[in-house]
C-alpha cells in the first residue's frame, strides 16, 4: 500500500476516488433496498499511479506523473442509520470492530471511510457526518487498546496511512418511471489546528478501456480466493491469517480439501454443497496433485526426502506435455491430409471453369 | 390513515417547535425520507440569525423514533461542525440522550444549536484581520444580544454583519381598553450594519446600515420611513448608535401618540355613523361604518394611516344594493381629496367627514345606477 505523500496535516491527500461499477451498484442496491436511509463501511486501499502526459512539443524529458488513487473495493450495509456509532456521532467501537471483523475474515482490505444513503436530502455532510468521520479519522489511540485485546492488530479504524473517505448517495423519485441516484465523495482532511474538513473528491468508475490502462499497469489482485479450509485449520483460529491475499496460507487454504466443511458451526454448513462443487472444480485442474502433497513441499524448508515428490510432479507434467504433443502433431497430420485434398477439389474446379 | 403521514412523535415535536420557539422559527417543505414516499420525516428549518435567515435541513428517521435527529447546515457553513467540541453548551449531550416522549427536544436541540452557530459566527467575525472591525466588536462587547456574522454574497464577496437591538425607552401604554401588546414590541427594532469586505478589509467608507423590525410593527410604525442619521466619518457604531435611538424616540413615541389620536377619531365617528361594523380596536388602523341616504344603504371602509393626523383617512364607498355580474358589490374610488385639516380636534374631523360622505354618496349612487344600467 501506497505511503503516499503527506502534507504538514499528516493526511495523504488522494487525486481521486476509483470505484468499480459492480460495486459502485452494490452500495446502491444496498441503499435503495433499505426501507429507510442507511448507513455503513466502505473498504479498499490506496494505489499510486505513474501516468505520463504525452504531450506534442517535447521541451524536456517528461516526468512521469504520480498520482495517489483511493480504490473501494467493498461496503458494508446494515440497512439502517447509526449502525456503529451513536447520537452525537461517537464511534461504537465492538460494532465496528463487528463489521471490520467480518470483512477481514474474508481477506478484503482495511476499511477506508464510510459512506451515508439519505433521500431527499442535500449531498452535503451533515452536523453527525462530520463526527463520525473526524471520529473514525482520529480515535485510533483510543481504539487500539480495545482492539490488540481480540484482534491483535490495529485495522480497525482508518488506517493513518490511508485517507479518510466519506461517500453521500441520495436517490429521488420524483415519478415512479425515474430514479435518480446521485452520490458525492469527501476526503475528510485534518486541520493543523484541529478540526477537520471535508474536501470533495472525484469519483472515477473503473472500466476497460485507454483511459484506464493506469489501472490494470498497477494492478494488484485483491479478490480472496474462495474460502476454503484445511482440517488443520480448524482446530486453530479460523481466518486469523493477517492478509491471505495470495500469500502461503492463502494459497494452501483456498486449495484445502471441501470434505471439512460440515465440521464447522452453522452458518458455514449452508455454503459446504456449493464448496463441495467449487472443490471437485479445483481438483480437476490439480489432477490428482492433492494439496497435502503441495504443502508438503512448501512446508518442509528443502529438508530433502521431499525431492522424490518433486519428481512424481514433474513426470506428470512432462507425461501430460507429451500427451499433448502427440494431440498436436496428430491434428497437424489431419490437417496437412485435409489440405492435400482441398488442392485436389480445387485444381479441378478450376479446369471445370476454363472448359 | 393518510398516505403521506408525520408520525404521531414527531409531529409532536414540530408541533411544540411551532407555538413556543422563542424566535420566529419556520418549518417548510416537509417531506418523505423513506423508500415508498409514505413517511414525512424531514424539513426545511429556517432559523433566524443575524437579522435574516439561515435554512437548515432538519433529518429524522420516520421508521426508529429512537434515531435522534441531524442537520445539514448551508453551503457556506460546511466548517460548523458543533459536534467537534464536547463542551457541556454543545448539541452533543441533547443528541447522546436522545427523549422524543419529551416534545421539546426538537426546540431545545435547534435553540442550543443556534447558540453554537452564532457563536461560530463570532469567531469568524473575530478572525477577520481588519482593525476596524476588531475595534467595533471590542467596543460593542458590553451590547445585549448583538449577533454578528460573515455572509457571502452571490459573487463571492464577503461582509461582515452586525445585528445591533436598539433599546427604546418608551412609557408603558396608557390607552383605556387597549390590546396593544406590551412595550416589548417596541424593543424590537434592530440596526443591521454590514462592513463589506475587500481582500479581507473593510473600506474607509461609512458602513451600510438598514433599521429592521418585525413585520408586525407595520401596522404602527414603519422603519423605512425613518431616516437614519447622517454617518459622520471616523466615528464607531458606540458613537453613532446613540443619537440614532434618540432619532427613533421621538418617532416612535409619535406613532404611539398616533394611535390614541385614532382612537379619539374613531369615537367621534360614532354620534354621527353610530356603532361602526367594523374596527381595528388594536392600532385603530380600519374602521367600517353603515350609512344610508334616504333608501340608498352603503358602507364607508376608512383606512387610517400611521401619520394620522397629518395625512387624512381614505374613504372607500361600498353599495350595498348594487352588484355586478358576478354578484360583487359595486366599490367606488378611494377618496383622499376631501376637505380635511390636521388642526381640526376629533368631532370636527368626524362632522367633515359626515358632511362629505352625505354630498358623494348621491354622485355614488348615481353611478351605481348607471353602471347597473348598462349592464342591462
Amino acid at each position: 500500500m501506497a505511503s503516499g505523500k503527506s502534507v504538514a496535516d499528516g493526511d495523504i491527500v488522494v487525486e481521486r476516488v476509483a470505484i468499480s461499477g459492480a460495486t459502485l451498484s452494490l452500495i446502491i442496491q444496498s441503499f435503495s433496498s433499505s426501507e429507510g436511509d442507511c448507513d455503513g463501511l466502505l473498504f479498499g486501499h490506496v494505489q499510486r499511479r505513474s501516468t505520463l502526459d504525452l504531450v506534442d512539443d517535447e521541451t524536456g524529458p517528461q516526468a512521469p506523473r504520480d498520482e495517489l488513487t483511493a480504490s473501494v473495493t467493498g461496503h458494508c450495509c446494515t440497512g439502517r442509520v447509526m449502525s456503529f456509532y451513536d447520537g452525537a456521532g461517537g464511534i461504537d467501537v465492538s460494532k465496528v470492530t463487528k463489521m471490520v471483523g467480518e470483512r477481514d475474515e474474508r481477506g478484503g482490505d482495511a476499511p477506508i471511510g464510510w459512506f451515508v444513503g439519505r433521500r431527499e436530502s442535500p449531498l452535503r455532510p451533515s452536523m453527525r457526518e462530520s463526527a463520525v468521520t473526524a471520529n473514525l479519522r482520529t480515535m485510533p489511540a483510543v481504539v487500539a487498546a480495545a482492539v490488540n485485546v481480540d484482534m491483535g492488530r490495529n485495522r480497525i479504524v482508518v488506517p493513518s496511512s490511508s485517507p479518510c473517505l466519506f461517500l453521500i448517495f441520495s436517490e429521488s423519485l420524483s415519478s415512479s418511471a425515474t430514479h435518480t441516484h446521485e452520490y458525492r465523495a469527501f476526503q475528510y482532511r485534518r486541520k493543523a489546528s484541529g478540526g477537520g474538513w471535508f474536501e470533495p473528491c472525484t469519483i472515477e468508475i473503473v472500466n476497460i478501456g485507454p483511459a484506464f490502462r493506469g489501472s490494470y499497469d498497477s494492478f494488484a489482485p485483491v479478490a480472496p480466493f474462495p474460502r476454503f479450509l484445511k482440517p488443520s485449520d480448524i482446530g486453530g483460529g479460523v481466518g486469523m491469517e493477517s492478509s491471505p491475499r495470495y500469500s502461503e496460507e492463502g494459497l494452501r487454504r483456498s486449495y484445502g480439501k471441501g470434505e471439512t466443511t460440515d465440521v464447522i458451526n452453522g452458518k458455514e454448513k449452508k455454503g459446504s454443497q456449493q464448496q463441495e462443487a467449487e472443490q471437485a472444480l479445483l481438483d480437476m485442474y490439480s489432477q490428482d496433485f492433492s494439496v497435502d502433497r503441495l504443502q508438503k513441499l512448501i512446508s518442509s524448508g528443502g529438508k530433502g526426502g521431499h525431492v522424490q515428490e518433486l519428481e512424481d510432479l514433474y513426470t506428470k507434467m512432462l507425461k501430460k506435455l507429451e500427451g499433448l504433443a502427440k494431440q498436436v502433431c496428430e491434428s497437424s497430420d489431419a490437417l496437412v491430409a485435409k489440405e492435400a485434398e482441398n488442392v485436389k477439389l480445387r485444381n479441378a474446379l478450376h479446369s471445370a471453369d476454363h472448359r | 390513515m393518510d398516505a403521506r403521514a408525520v408520525p404521531t412523535w414527531l409531529h409532536a415535536q414540530i408541533e411544540y417547535l411551532r407555538n413556543n420557539a422563542p424566535l420566529p422559527l419556520k418549518v417548510e417543505n416537509l417531506r418523505a425520507g423513506t423508500r415508498g414516499g409514505h413517511v414525512m420525516d424531514r424539513f426545511t428549518l429556517l432559523v433566524p440569525c443575524c437579522l435574516s435567515n439561515v435554512k437548515w435541513e432538519v433529518v429524522f428517521n420516520g421508521l426508529d423514533a429512537k434515531v435522534a435527529p441531524d442537520i445539514i447546515f448551508g453551503v457556506d457553513d460546511e466548517s460548523f461542525q458543533p459536534l467537534a467540541n464536547s463542551s457541556e453548551f454543545s448539541p452533543g449531550s441533547f443528541l447522546r440522550d436522545w427523549t422524543v416522549t419529551e416534545p421539546n427536544s426538537l426546540l431545545k436541540l435547534i435553540l442550543v444549536t443556534r447558540g453554537s452557530y452564532l457563536d461560530y459566527q463570532r469567531h469568524r467575525v473575530e478572525a477577520v484581520n481588519d482593525p476596524r472591525v476588531k475595534f467595533e466588536i471590542n467596543t460593542m462587547s458590553g451590547l445585549q444580544g448583538l449577533e454578528m456574522c460573515i455572509t457571502t454574497a452571490s459573487d463571492r464577496s464577503e461582509e461582515v454583519n452586525f445585528a445591533v437591538p436598539l433599546v427604546l425607552e418608551v412609557e408603558a401604554p396608557h390607552l383605556p381598553g387597549s390590546h396593544l401588546p406590551s412595550s416589548t414590541l417596541w424593543n424590537d427594532i434592530s440596526l443591521q450594519v454590514k462592513f463589506p469586505l475587500q481582500r479581507g478589509q473593510t473600506s474607509a467608507g461609512p458602513p451600510q446600515l438598514k433599521l429592521v423590525a418585525p413585520p408586525a410593527m407595520r401596522e404602527v410604525f414603519d422603519v423605512d420611513d425613518v431616516r437614519l442619521p447622517v454617518w459622520p466619518g471616523n466615528i464607531c457604531l458606540v458613537e453613532y448608535i446613540p443619537s440614532l435611538q434618540q432619532t427613533l424616540q421621538q418617532q416612535v413615541r409619535e406613532a404611539r401618540a398616533s394611535i390614541a389620536l385614532r382612537r379619539s377619531f374613531m369615537e367621534a365617528l360614532f354620534p354621527f355613523f353610530g356603532r361602526p361594523l367594523e374596527a381595528d380596536a388594536t392600532y385603530c388602523r380600519r374602521i367600517s361604518l353603515l350609512a344610508s341616504s334616504g333608501a340608498f344603504t352603503f358602507l364607508v371602509h376608512l383606512a387610517l394611516p400611521i401619520q394620522f393626523p397629518k395625512v387624512q383617512p381614505t374613504l372607500t364607498f361600498q353599495s350595498s344594493q348594487h352588484f355586478d355580474t358576478r354578484g360583487r358589490p359595486l366599490v367606488s374610488r378611494t377618496y383622499m381629496d376631501y376637505p380635511w385639516s390636521p388642526r381640526w380636534d376629533a368631532p370636527q374631523m368626524a362632522q367633515r367627514i359626515m358632511d362629505f360622505v352625505a354630498d358623494e354618496c348621491i354622485a355614488f349612487k348615481k353611478q351605481c345606477n348607471d353602471l347597473l344600467h348598462h349592464q342591462r
